[in-house]
């Protein structure tokens, strides 16, 4: 009966002190190591400081149809980090830049994928009101094109959401 | 000769044993944030933490891990050696090695996961919840005046509902423990019973 006794409390030290014991001698020179280890630094760093900073999208250009009264915009988005993200949402309110008359809403037509590295064509659609029509008709009746600012930018991607105060200036060309 | 098994005994240390295996692959608790973009799996035997793919361990959490696998191992296994032989001599402190053992481990992980979560909220100022969803707006000064949101989602798997039920049978292995042993040593005793012979007139 003592020599089970015996073997118990020698099971609970040695299963205290020893892994512990081994983890201090294989990190003996390195004690930080042990409770944050190089491969954390190294995680971060490969993923988060790349040579470039994350970019708001870049303008390409627009298509417009009159019909259902939409200008579908296409941006270029940049993925400098070295893992994929997905941009699931996009969401701007749109002003004149001239009368900072508000025109409507624009938002991200699909979701999409950016794999590490590269660089992903996002379309962006915003879907003009008759007032904005309106203010077009009684303010800018004479020009073909028309300056707008995305403003109110709210992007998700992948699950974090970001809302920045920079605004996207976009020049679209205006029919009669 | 009858022979008394405490089944509560039998059940937890079975069941502790299973534990120990499923806790490998099944977290007791878990933490997304964003969409997979940072994910800590962490369960006695296992911690491991994922950061946009990169997985990774922490040397000192796996030190702790490797004790939690001994301790749980053992006290299933004398547990289980316990339980089919409740009244050996040895019994006792087999039973009392065992019983205790998923209890304090439950208790310690849960206090263990409460203290890191007020140490992330002292050391990054936000608070992250033992069970449920949060947003958590990230400081001024690290998003560069852009607002940022990260949705955390927190939660206690069910491996750990598993590990409160085999700390339920264990401790109830221990009350039983009264009714068992008792009955055993009765057990032993009935062959000691001397009839006497029938008296003839």
């Amino acid at each position: 009966m003592q020599t089970v006794g015996l073997v118990l409390i020698l099971i609970n030290i040695l299963a205290i002190a020893g892994p512990a014991a081994a983890v201090a001698a294989v990190y003996y020179n390195d004690p930080v190591e042990m409770i944050i280890p190089s491969k954390v630094e190294e995680a971060i760093t490969s993923a988060i400081q790349t040579d470039e900073n994350i970019e708001m999208p870049q303008y390409i250009g627009s298509t417009y149809d009159t019909t259902s009264r939409t200008v579908t915009a296409t941006f270029s988005f940049k993925n400098p980090f070295e893992f994929d993200l997905t941009v699931n949402t996009v969401s701007a309110d749109v002003e004149c830049v001239t009368h900072s008359f508000s025109l409507g809403h624009a938002q991200l037509s699909n979701p999409v994928t950016i794999d590490a590295g590269t660089t992903a064509t996002i379309t962006v659609v915003f879907a003009w009101t008759q007032t904005a029509e309106n203010h077009f008709l009684a303010e800018h009746s004479n020009e073909e094109n028309s300056s707008i600012n995305l403003v109110n930018l709210g992007l998700d991607v992948s699950g974090i959401e970001v809302e920045t105060p920079e605004k996207i200036s976009l020049t679209v060309p205006l029919t009669q | 000769m009858k022979t008394a098994v405490n089944w509560f005994g039998v059940a937890g240390g079975a069941l502790v044993l299973v534990v120990v295996a499923v806790s490998l692959f099944v977290p007791w608790w878990q933490l997304v944030a964003g969409e997979d973009l940072v994910k800590a799996n962490v369960s006695p035997v296992n911690t491991s933490f994922n950061f946009t793919g990169s997985s990774f361990t922490v040397p000192l959490l796996f030190a702790l891990n490797i004790t939690s696998m001994i301790l749980m191992i053992s006290g299933g296994i004398a547990m289980l050696i316990y339980s089919v032989k409740p009244s050996a001599s040895y019994a006792g402190k087999l039973l009392g090695f065992s019983y205790k053992k998923p209890l304090f481990t439950v208790i310690l992980f849960v206090a263990g996961l409460f203290a890191a979560t007020l140490i992330v909220k002292s050391i990054v100022g936000f608070e992250i919840p033992l069970m449920g969803a949060t947003n958590v707006l990230l400081p001024a000064e690290m998003t560069q005046g852009t607002t940022v949101t990260v949705p955390i989602v927190t939660g206690f798997g069910w491996s750990f509902l598993l590990t409160l039920v085999a700390a339920g049978l264990c401790i109830a292995a221990r009350l039983f423990h009264k009714k068992v042993a008792p009955m055993q040593e009765i057990t032993v005793r009935q062959p000691m019973v001397v009839t006497t012979p029938p008296v003839s007139r």
